[in-house]
């Protein structure tokens, strides 16, 4: 427990110094806001706030000193799986509470639905993440942040595609949906976030048990 | 009735790389300290990633600490320190933050924990420096870090990757008379530190013989590396009269060679210089390395009684 309350401690002071971090943070909220339908933008800060967490925690981080020099430091106890669960766990369940706060602003209250949904939803977004900046880097920053910017300019979800597509949007999505009006059941994006969620956590393991 | 001392560490068949032939078997007992001799080039510093469970060999097995666990394993790695020259940390981690988050990351009482950080840290002689940040401390400072943080976890094996400063010399002794192993890697005879038994020579295969340490000394006392060239140059003829002379190259006009007495040797160019009315225009002298060792130990390349004879050149004069 000491090493999952420092690592937070550890990850949570080296983003508040880091000022490209906070850059990123607030250029994300600019995007949202100039992108995003204007009538969804209440909408898309509650998905953007159950992401904003793990983009301001992870981008960096496993890369920094403060990740190397922790992990290094219990390397030899078999620590470092206790740092692999600090650093999942902390943005996952400020993603989490984020994103209800901010649903509590914009549809209170929410349906039941939306409560799975931003749990699932802000674990598999950390995960995958995490992946892009421990292993995919470039390339899959380049990815995630095309398929954001796809979802922030969608107002509805009505069709597969753009269901598959912007999975960035389901905690928006989950709030918004109107079947009645040829949108998806909730229900369906309760499903959808525990597939991303299946597929975040294979993308998120896969490389580091081929790598050993 | 003391146990005999349990070997504690292991190489069997690696082989350092694709294609290479194998490296020489080597063990380490409980209780004794032995280095990895090798230049930058050679194959000890991954010997000792691979001692250190950092590495995994392509071939052959490395197995370490009582249970001959493979050293890349959990367990392995749980058995093993490793000391290098710096200390990996977090910015602005101090000396105890490290080794206290080191300590309770090997185990569950807490306070046990700080008493074990007190102990390593007085024991290290690192109490009026363990409130400074890592960054901040003296190369010596930082090594005995590196230790502490290696102690955390009660290894039965320490493996030492860099030079070893004067001020853990006696840690280490005392850590290995209490039944444990040390293995050290230098890249030069200077490096070795005293109560060291056994030095593996390394080239870039792995380990090529065993000699014990007295030995080696024995072979390269006061002995050195010397360069040196002359004004204008001086027939390769006149070199191979000085007395004792070993592994004679010439390229580019400069002469190098080996030397048991180092002083006898300078004497000895300085008078041919003289009586050839040469002037001696370089001469640079350093200690033997590591190769030039394994060649004191190769009848190859050692000069015999018969002058002229067995040389180790590439070239001629």
């Amino acid at each position: 427990m000491h090493l999952i309350l420092l690592t937070a401690k550890i990850m949570l002071r080296r983003a508040a110094c880091s000022r490209g971090v906070i850059w990123l943070c607030g250029f994300l909220c600019l995007c949202t806001l100039l992108v995003a339908p204007s009538h969804t933008i209440p909408g898309k800060f509650v998905s953007l706030l159950a992401m904003l967490p793990s983009v301001f925690l992870i981008t960096g981080w496993y890369d920094s000193q403060s990740r190397i020099g922790l992990a290094s430091l219990v390397f030899r106890s078999g620590g470092d799986k206790m740092i692999s669960i600090a650093e999942i766990a902390l943005p996952s369940l400020a993603g989490t509470a984020l994103g209800i706060l901010a649903s509590l602003l914009v549809k209170a209250p929410p349906p039941w639905q939306f409560w799975v949904v931003i749990s699932f939803f802000s674990t598999a977004f950390t995960l995958l993440f995490a992946s892009v900046e421990s292993h995919f880097r470039n390339p899959g920053r380049f990815i995630l942040s095309v398929l954001w910017v796809y979802g922030v300019k969608t107002a509805v979800i009505t069709d597969s595609i753009t269901h598959f597509l912007s999975f960035t949007e389901y905690p928006f999505a989950v709030l918004t949906t109107n079947p009645e009006a040829g949108g998806f059941h909730p229900d369906a994006f309760v499903l959808s976030s525990l597939l991303l969620l299946a597929v975040s956590a294979a993308v998120y393991i896969l490389p580091a048990r081929i790598e050993r | 009735m003391s146990q005999p001392p349990g070997v504690l560490l292991k190489y069997l068949g690696i082989s350092t790389g694709e294609g290479k032939p194998p490296s020489m078997d080597l063990a380490v007992l409980g209780g004794t300290m032995a280095v990895l001799l090798g230049d930058e080039n050679s194959a000890a510093e991954q010997l000792a990633a691979f001692a250190a469970g950092l590495e995994t060999p392509r071939k052959g097995k490395v197995l370490a600490g009582s249970g001959m666990v493979p050293a890349c394993s959990r367990e392995g790695r749980q058995c093993t320190g490793y000391i290098t020259e710096s200390v990996d940390a977090p910015p602005g981690m101090t000396a105890r933050g490290c080794v206290s988050l080191a300590v309770i990351s090997s185990t569950k009482d807490r306070n046990a924990a700080g008493q074990e950080t007190e102990a390593l840290l007085g024991w290290l002689d690192l109490d009026s420096v363990s409130n400074v940040p890592v960054e901040e401390l003296k190369p010596e400072e930082l090594q005995r870090t590196a230790m502490a943080v290696a102690m955390a976890s009660s290894p039965e094996l320490l493996v030492v990757n860099c030079a070893v400063h004067e001020s853990i010399h006696s840690r280490l002794k005392a850590f290995a008379q209490g039944g444990n192993a040390v293995l050290l890697r230098a890249s030069s005879l200077g490096e070795i530190p005293f109560g060291v038994e056994r030095i593996a020579l390394c080239n870039s295969n792995g380990v090529i013989r065993v000699v014990r340490h007295g030995e080696l000394l024995q072979r390269a006392m006061g002995g050195a590396e010397i360069s040196v060239s002359f004004y204008p140059s001086l027939p390769r003829t006149q070199l191979e009269t000085i007395n004792g002379l070993k592994n004679l190259l010439h390229k580019n006009g400069k002469y190098s060679f080996t030397h048991t007495e180092t002083v006898y040797a300078v004497t000895q160019i300085m008078n041919l210089a003289r009586a050839n009315s040469r002037v001696v225009a370089e001469l640079h002298i350093s200690p033997i390395p590591p190769d030039t060792l394994i060649k004191l130990f190769d009848n190859d390349g050692i000069r015999q009684e018969s002058p002229g004879g067995l040389f180790h050149e590439e070239e001629g004069f």
